[in-house]
C-alpha cells in the first residue's frame, strides 16, 4: 500500500473548509470548444486541480512523492488505507458528438538546424541535423479525440459557495487545455434533492473500489484525485460514463 | 485581473492553408482538406426552426423508389443515415451500367465512398456535395429523367442536409453498401435484367419513413448541432504564435544566434518543440525542485512547459484557443467581444480549394509527367479570434514573455498554418483594446538583459540554471 503524506498548504485548507455545511449538487458547465479527453472527467479530480492551483499559488504539484492528503468541500463516503472517496460523480455529456482529430508534431523544425551544420560542414564531426523521418526528432501524427455536448454534468455533495469559488479557477474543461480545448464558457452549481453515484441497475458514475471479497471482476484505475498516480490504483467498478465516450 | 484571457483578432492577408493533419482520402485524389474542428452550431444559425419534418421527408420519398426488398434495411436506419443512403444511392442509379467516368469499374465504389466522405467534410449542403463528388469523379450532369430525386434532395431543409452529411460522415462504408443495395435492387425492377440474372422481378416502392426516423431528424435532438468545420488548430497557433517567436526571442536576447554561439540541438528542440523524454525515463528525485528552478529562470517557459528528458513539466501556464469569425461563430465570438465582432458570412463560404501542378520524378531521376495536387484554403480577409489565457497566478514575468512572442510574431511576418514559402497564410494582428499587460513585455526583456550571462550558461550546458543535466538527448 501507500503511506499517505501532507502538504501545510493543503492541510491549512482543509482545515478552512472542515466545518462547511454541505448539501446535494448538480454542476453542470458548457465550453466554448470541443473536449478532448480519453476517460470521463471526475468532479472531484476537477475540484482537486483547483484546490492544489489555489493553495500552491501556482507552485507545481509534487510529482515524485505521494499520495498526499487533498481535502475538498465535499462528502467523504469512505476512507480506504487513509484515501478519500469522494461523494462526486464523473461529467455525463448532454447531446453527445464524438470526432476524432490529428495533430501534426514536428520536432526537427527550428531556425538553427541547418544554421548549425553549415557552420559545423568543416568539422571532425558535423553537427547533427535532426531528421524528421526517423530517430528522436521524428515527426509525428497524434491522434486526439473529440467531443462536443450541449452540456457536461455531475451530482454532488459539498458547500455551493466554495465548490462554485473553486470551479471559478478552472478554465479548461478536460485534456489539451493548452491547445485551447474545452475552453469553459461557464460553469452552473445549483442544489438538487438527492444523490447517489449508484444508478438502479447497480451500474456506477464514478470508478468504485471494489472492497466486497465476492466480486470477482474489476478495472484497476484510478478512483480518488489525483487520478493518474498509479500507485493509488485498485480494482474497481468502471464508471458507465466511461462506455458512453 | 492580469490573468484574465487575452483577446484579439487576427485578420488573413492571404489566403490560409493548413492541411488536415490525418490520413488523406485514398485513390487518385491528392486533395489536401482543410484542417477541421467538432464544433456546435445553434440551430438556428442553420434554418432549423419551424421545419416541417414529415412533410420534407414524405415529398423526397415520393420521387426516390425503393425496391421492396429493401424496405426491411431502410427501417433500421436513423433518420440521417436514410437520407445518406438516399443521396448517396443517386450515383449507383444514375451512373449505373458501365458507370461512367472515376466512377467505373472494380474500384468504383471505393472512390465513391472517400469522394462522399470529403465532400461531407467540406461541403454543408446537399447540392455542393454532389457537386463537390462530380467534380472529383468526373461525372456528366444527370439527364433531366432524374432531376425529381435530386430537386426532392436539394431542397430539403438545410438542417436535414446536414444531418444527411454528418450520417455519411460517421459511416460512410455501410452508407455506400446502403446505397449500392438500393441500386441493385432497382435494377431487378426491369423484367429483362431480373430475367438476365435469374432473379425475381421487383418493384419499386415510395418508402415510409419510420416515426423514429422523423423523430431523430426533429427538433428534440436538442438546440445545438455538431459539425466538423475549418479551424486552425490549437497545436499551429500555439507554436506559431507563442513558442517560435518566443524561443528565437529568448535565444537572441541571450547572444545565442545561429551566426554566433549555438545552444545544444536537445535544447533548441526543447525550446522550440517542447521536447521529449527519452526511452525508459525516470523522474529524478528532485525534479520538483528542477522544475521549480526552471520556471523562476526562464519565464518563458514557465509559459509554454515542455518535456526534459528525464521527466514532464507539470503544466504550462498558458493556453490558446481561435475561432473564425463567421456565422456559425457569432454566437461565441460576439459574447467574448461584446459583440464587436461577428459576421454575416458561412464559414463554406469561405473554403475554396487550390490547384497546382509539380513535375513528378520516376526511377532513375527520370521526370515522369506533371502531378496535379489540391488543397483547401480559406479566404484572405478571414478573422480569427484569439484568446490566450493563463493560469491563476501566472507571474507578471510569465505574461510579459507571452506579449514579447505575440509582438515578434506579428514582428516577423505573422503566419499561421502551413504554405507561408506559397504565399498564403499572412496575418495582421488587430489588437481592439490596449491592455496593460502588453507594458509587461519590456520587464521580460529587462529581466533577461540583467541575468543575461546566467540564463545564456543555463543553456549551453543544458542545465536551465540547476545542478543536473536536463537536455541531452
Amino acid at each position: 500500500m501507500w503511506s499517505l503524506m501532507h502538504i501545510p498548504e493543503f492541510d491549512d485548507y482543509g482545515a478552512r473548509i472542515g466545518e462547511l455545511t454541505h448539501l446535494p449538487l448538480r454542476v453542470t458547465v458548457r465550453t466554448d470548444t470541443a473536449v478532448s479527453c480519453n476517460d470521463p472527467v471526475a468532479l472531484d479530480g476537477v475540484l482537486a486541480y483547483a484546490m492544489v492551483t489555489d493553495a500552491l499559488k501556482g507552485r507545481p504539484f509534487p510529482q515524485g512523492a505521494g499520495p498526499f492528503w487533498q481535502p475538498l468541500p465535499l462528502d467523504c463516503i469512505r476512507r480506504i488505507s487513509g484515501l478519500p472517496l469522494w461523494a462526486s460523480t464523473d461529467f455525463i455529456p448532454s447531446h453527445l458528438t464524438k470526432s476524432m482529430t490529428h495533430i501534426h508534431r514536428r520536432t526537427s523544425d527550428n531556425p538553427y538546424a541547418m544554421q548549425g551544420l553549415i557552420r559545423t560542414l568543416d568539422q571532425k564531426r558535423p553537427r547533427r541535423y535532426p531528421s524528421s523521418s526517423a530517430g528522436p526528432y521524428m515527426d509525428y501524427r497524434v491522434p486526439e479525440r473529440r467531443f462536443v455536448a450541449e452540456s457536461w454534468s455531475a451530482t454532488c455533495i459539498g458547500n455551493p459557495d466554495e465548490v462554485r469559488r473553486l470551479l471559478g479557477l478552472v478554465r479548461h474543461f478536460g485534456k489539451g487545455g493548452k491547445r485551447g480545448q474545452g475552453v469553459v464558457r461557464d460553469w452552473q452549481v445549483e442544489v438538487i434533492h438527492d444523490f447517489s453515484f449508484y444508478l438502479p441497475d447497480g451500474r456506477t458514475l464514478r470508478p468504485v473500489p471494489i472492497t466486497d471479497p465476492g466480486w470477482q471482476i474489476g478495472t484497476r484505475q484510478g478512483w480518488t484525485p489525483p487520478y493518474w498516480l498509479r500507485k493509488t490504483w485498485l480494482p474497481c467498478i468502471p464508471s458507465s460514463v466511461a462506455s458512453i465516450l | 485581473m492580469k490573468t484574465q484571457p487575452y483577446r484579439f483578432v487576427v485578420r488573413a492577408t492571404q489566403s490560409i492553408a493548413h492541411g488536415e493533419a490525418g490520413v488523406n482520402s485514398t485513390g487518385p485524389n491528392n486533395t489536401t482538406l482543410f484542417a477541421r474542428e467538432l464544433a456546435l452550431l445553434n440551430r438556428e444559425q442553420i434554418s432549423a426552426s419551424d421545419v416541417d419534418i414529415q412533410a420534407s421527408i414524405d415529398q423526397l420519398l415520393r420521387v426516390a423508389l425503393v425496391p421492396a426488398s429493401s424496405v426491411e434495411f431502410l427501417t433500421t436506419l436513423t433518420g440521417g443515415e436514410l437520407l445518406a443512403v438516399i443521396f448517396a444511392s443517386q450515383f449507383p442509379l444514375i451512373y449505373r451500367g458501365e458507370g461512367e467516368g472515376l466512377f467505373a469499374g472494380a474500384e468504383r465504389y471505393q472512390y465513391l465512398t472517400t469522394r462522399l466522405v470529403d465532400a461531407a467534410t467540406c461541403c454543408s449542403t446537399l447540392p455542393t456535395a454532389w457537386a463537390y463528388v462530380s467534380r472529383k469523379l468526373s461525372l456528366s450532369p444527370p439527364g433531366s429523367g432524374w432531376h425529381p430525386p435530386l430537386l426532392a434532395l436539394f431542397s430539403l431543409p438545410p438542417f436535414l442536409q446536414s444531418a444527411a452529411l454528418a450520417a455519411t460522415l460517421r459511416a460512410p462504408e455501410m452508407i455506400v453498401m446502403g446505397a449500392r443495395f438500393i441500386a441493385d435492387g432497382m435494377k431487378t425492377t426491369s423484367w429483362r435484367y431480373a430475367e438476365a440474372v435469374d432473379r425475381d422481378t421487383e418493384e419499386g416502392v415510395i418508402y415510409e419513413a419510420t416515426e423514429e426516423q422523423v423523430r431523430q431528424l426533429g427538433a428534440n435532438d436538442g438546440r445545438m448541432l455538431a459539425v466538423r468545420i475549418p479551424a486552425i488548430s490549437g497545436n499551429s497557433i500555439r507554436h506559431n504564435l507563442l513558442r517560435a517567436p518566443g524561443a528565437t526571442r529568448l535565444l537572441t536576447e541571450l547572444g545565442l544566434t545561429p551566426d554566433r554561439e549555438i545552444v545544444p540541438i536537445a535544447v533548441e528542440r526543447f525550446l522550440y518543440s517542447g521536447g521529449n523524454t527519452v526511452k525508459g525515463a525516470r523522474a529524478p528525485g528532485a525534479c520538483d525542485l528542477y522544475e521549480a528552478v526552471v520556471r523562476r529562470n526562464y519565464p518563458f517557459i514557465d509559459a509554454l512547459g515542455g518535456s526534459f528528458d528525464q521527466f514532464l513539466l507539470t503544466r504550462s501556464n498558458v493556453s490558446v484557443a481561435s475561432w473564425i469569425v463567421c456565422r456559425e461563430n457569432n454566437w461565441i465570438t460576439a459574447s467574448k467581444t461584446d459583440g464587436q465582432y461577428t459576421s454575416d458570412v458561412s464559414i463554406f463560404d469561405l473554403v475554396s480549394e487550390v490547384t497546382r501542378t509539380r513535375s513528378g520524378i520516376g526511377g532513375k531521376d527520370k521526370e515522369s509527367g506533371q502531378m496535379i495536387f489540391s488543397y483547401e484554403t480559406l479566404a484572405a480577409q478571414t478573422a480569427f479570434l484569439i484568446e490566450v489565457s493563463f493560469q491563476p497566478y501566472t507571474s507578471d514575468l510569465t505574461i510579459g514573455a507571452v506579449m514579447q512572442a505575440i509582438d515578434d510574431w506579428q514582428g516577423s511576418g505573422g503566419t499561421l498554418g502551413a504554405k507561408s514559402a506559397q504565399g498564403h497564410s499572412g496575418f495582421i494582428a488587430e489588437h481592439y483594446r490596449n491592455d496593460v499587460r502588453q507594458a509587461l513585455a519590456a520587464e521580460y526583456l529587462s529581466y533577461l538583459a540583467e541575468n543575461r550571462d546566467r540564463l545564456r550558461q543555463g543553456l549551453i550546458d543544458a542545465t536551465f540554471g540547476t545542478e543536473a543535466v536536463l537536455c541531452g538527448a
